[in-house]
């Protein structure tokens, strides 16, 4: 019997096992979530769906919805950073 | 496993949480191991030894540690020496590896978008152009069978950049290939360009490319469609035959605003066609205008128009949608065996908002690889990329990615 030596082909898998929540804070009256929905057909319709109940249920005053041109990229930095000026809570994985 | 006699010991570069870069095993275990570990695509594979390995970058004389590109979105760096780990266990001779790198660098730039490629539901195959003489030298095929078994350089070629989507990116079902089905193109997908019949050039030509230059274009298709027409010498019939195949609405792309597709003309249509004295841009000129379609056609067929979603179909003036977008968007290549008049196409996966195919020369023998000590010797492709090479869309740009300059 020969034993060799061989190259693993995969990499390492260096994500976290666990991490932790951020840190929770009170939402001020006049809160604004926005939801990313991923662009794909009838995504919009049901996010409007879950815009409601998150409104009811949550008790904010608005949910904004953005919608992505393209499923396959992300949104790019500067559309990052005006969602997150005009936003108090953002949701960005919407899959499908 | 029990029964496999092992020790395995960490490469001094990473770091204590990383798994041993190399293993020690019985040789009779090798396939049960790398079966078990999920390292294979199914078939049998060549043992990555250390030799092997060093043998596959020093025929590029590449570094190991040289990083070839990153997947941002997955926090995957592909290094050298992890593509030449694969590229010898999908059974790559070492003279094949400058290509193998080529070809997995283009899969790497941002237009190509391979985080989404290689996870859709629509499972795409990584497939892969060469023109030029690299393909002769290498002995590939371009002709009978081109598209199917026999040829190692084609088969094994295609084999390694697919083994390394799946063991350095993830690229594997159940995980992050979300493959609905796949095809057979995603064990290999690897041909090389014929000869052009008089009139026309080069794929690497048409691309702005020298035509001492050989190229790998990698493109993320579906399956081949085999067009046949056996009874027309008319360049036009020819061409309507093609584009009745490519506006098929049974195709995700077809009326979406524009996909790219890769045509393989066969000998006796490309002959026919160039005889009459079309050039390659009046075929891709053709072919755009004639897979227009309406919505009707979509709507005979079951298919529902998307509204206020990604894919603008809105129809155009003339009351018809766009399944090609530019002559730019048509790879026309010349291979394929004489016989009856066959032909092929493969459309790619997507409309090309959210993927392009790329190309990239190939280093010739000898050249030395440029390379910047900017983030750790990355490889330059803008060396290997023609001066007019296509912007992608901007949206298509990764913070992060630092091959990103090169789109700037």
């Amino acid at each position: 019997m020969a034993q060799i030596t061989v190259h693993r082909p995969d990499v390492a898998d260096d994500r976290p096992q666990a991490s932790s929540l951020a840190r929770r804070v009170s939402l001020p009256a006049g809160a604004v979530l926005t939801l990313i929905e991923n662009g794909k057909p009838n995504a919009r319709a049901l996010m409007v769906k879950v815009a409601e109940g998150l409104r009811s249920r949550l008790g904010i005053a608005r949910v904004d919805i953005h919608s992505k041109p393209s499923a396959a990229s992300a949104i790019g930095p500067d559309e990052a950073k005006a969602i997150a000026a005009r936003s108090h809570l953002v949701i960005t994985g919407v899959g499908d | 496993m029990t029964g496999i006699a092992e020790h395995e010991r960490r490469s001094g570069a990473r770091s204590a949480a990383a798994p041993a870069d190399v293993i020690v095993l019985e040789e009779s275990d090798l396939q049960e191991r790398f079966h078990a570990e999920g390292w294979s695509d199914g078939l049998p594979v060549v043992a990555p030894t250390p030799d092997r390995v060093d043998a596959m970058l020093a025929a590029a004389r590449l570094d190991p540690d040289l990083v070839v590109g990153i997947v941002p979105q997955r926090d995957r760096v592909v290094t050298a020496e992890k593509v030449a780990v694969n590229a010898v266990m999908a059974g790559c001779r070492p003279e094949y590896f400058p290509l193998v790198v080529t070809a997995m660098g283009a899969i790497l730039q941002p237009a190509f978008n391979a985080h989404t490629v290689i996870t859709s539901t629509g499972g795409a195959a990584l497939c892969l152009v060469v023109s030029g003489t690299e393909a002769d030298r290498l002995g590939m095929n371009a002709a009978h069978n081109v598209l199917g078994s026999g040829n190692r350089a084609n088969a094994t070629i295609g084999r390694a950049v697919r083994l390394v989507a799946r063991n350095v990116l993830g690229a594997s079902s159940p995980g992050l290939d979300g493959s609905s089905f796949g095809h057979p193109g995603k064990y290999s997908l690897c041909i090389a360009e014929a000869p052009p019949p008089a009139g026309w050039e080069p794929l690497r030509v048409e691309l702005g490319f020298s035509a001492d230059d050989s190229t790998v274009t990698v493109a993320p298709t579906e399956g081949p469609w085999q067009i046949a027409n056996h009874l027309s010498p008319a360049a036009r019939d020819i061409l309507l035959t093609f584009a009745a195949a490519i506006r098929c609405p049974v195709t995700f792309s077809v009326g979406k605003g524009g996909h790219e597709v890769v045509v393989l003309f066969g000998p006796e249509h490309a002959q026919a066609v160039a005889a009459e004295g079309w050039t390659r841009s009046d075929v891709c000129e053709f072919l755009v205008a004639h897979t227009r379609v309406t919505p009707e056609e979509l709507a005979a067929a079951g298919v529902h128009l998307e509204v206020g979603a990604q894919h603008d179909m809105t129809p155009d003036a003339d009351g018809r949608l766009a399944t090609l977008a530019s002559p730019a968007s048509v790879y026309v290549v010349t291979c394929g065996g004489a016989g009856a008049g066959w032909s092929a196409y493969l459309p790619t996966w997507a409309p090309s908002i959210h993927a392009r195919a790329v190309t990239l020369r190939i280093p010739r023998p000898h050249e030395r690889w440029p390379c910047t000590d900017v983030h750790g010797r990355t490889i330059d492709w803008l060396v290997f990329a023609p001066p007019s090479a296509p912007q992608p869309p901007r949206r298509l740009q990764h913070v992060h990615d630092p091959t990103r300059a090169a789109f700037a």
